[in-house]
């Protein structure tokens, strides 16, 4: 890593000498002091991939549990089994329906009626 | 072996490799350094801005989405701390009202004056156009391509109708023989 750094660093001033954009002089341990001030207050910018993922890890259990927990409580609550068989009286509504049919041909009845009426008058 | 992809570099220092910022710092140190010096004008402050500009990179890498090469982006970062400098420069001045014996202070307390401390460009750049101009003309043409001109290795494979294993193989000689250079001066 430091023969990698040391031929970069010589690299990088050809390629500036070749470009002509370079000054008079620069000082060896420019980069180190860049670093230095990295480590010292920027290294928890990026070097947190332990936490994000404990974080990840923490957030998809809390989500999970919290999940099943209202998934179990909805079930046990809501549905009840039962072991008699359920029996369904649909009567009602058959009734209602016969019932305003009746009324609807007694509406009839009457129509027919009070029309025979007027031709009998006539 | 020589990194060259800044991508790969990045990615692994957004990811949590903060060491390999080093890479980086080194590949580009010398040009953001020439270029916060045109607007100092003294060697000591160039160093402080563009370090400044490097931890600003360094800061919103995450942000960068390679839509551009990262040069032209770290160029970006170090004019704006070059102007910062300045303006924060004259703020300075207006309240000091400091003649120009504050440049001659500067230039006293620059990069260090022992030759251990630094590298002297001038000195190396005559040593390196030298050998330059002396490597074979295959080499040279690709250094060129490469170096001077930042095209890539397709680019210029398919220039000068070469294969990229070429490309690469000559490429990696012609560096070996100018960081030799390099090496013998100052190792």
């Amino acid at each position: 890593m430091n023969k990698n750094l040391k031929e970069m660093e010589y690299l990088a001033i050809v390629k500036a000498v070749l470009k002509k954009e370079y000054p008079k002089k620069i000082s060896k341990n420019f980069s180190d002091k860049v670093m230095v001030e990295i480590y010292s207050t920027y290294n928890s910018i990026y070097n947190n991939n332990f936490w994000t993922y404990g974080l990840r890890m923490a957030s998809v259990f809390v989500f999970a549990t919290i999940t099943l927990f209202v998934l179990g409580n909805f079930t046990t609550n809501q549905v009840r089994y039962t072991k008699s068989t359920i029996t369904n009286d649909l009567s009602a509504p058959s009734k209602n329906v016969i019932n305003k049919i009746e009324c609807n041909d007694l509406n009839d009845n009457k129509k027919v009626l009070k029309d025979k009426e007027i031709i009998k008058c006539k | 072996m020589i990194i060259d992809d800044d991508r790969e570099i990045i990615e692994s220092i957004v990811d949590g490799d903060t060491a390999k910022y080093e890479i980086i710092v080194k590949k580009y140190q010398i040009r953001v350094i020439n270029l916060c010096f045109r607007y100092t004008k003294n060697y000591s402050d160039a160093e402080e801005v563009a370090q400044e500009a490097f931890l600003k990179a360094y800061r919103s890498l995450g942000s960068f989405r390679f839509d551009s090469k990262f040069y032209s982006w770290l160029h970006r970062i170090s004019i704006n701390c070059s102007l910062n400098y300045i303006n924060s420069k004259e703020k300075v001045k207006e309240k000091e009202t400091i003649s120009e014996n504050t440049c001659l202070i500067d230039e006293r307390r620059g990069v260090g004056d022992r030759p251990d401390e630094y590298y002297n460009l001038s000195e190396l750049s005559e040593v390196i156009e030298k050998t330059f101009e002396g490597l074979p003309e295959e080499l040279k043409l690709i250094v060129k391509l490469r170096e001077i001109d930042d095209l890539s290795y397709d680019e210029i494979s398919n220039k000068i109708g070469i294969p990229i294993g070429t490309v690469r193989s000559r490429l990696h000689r012609a560096r070996e023989i100018l960081i030799k250079i390099i090496k013998n001066s100052y190792e």
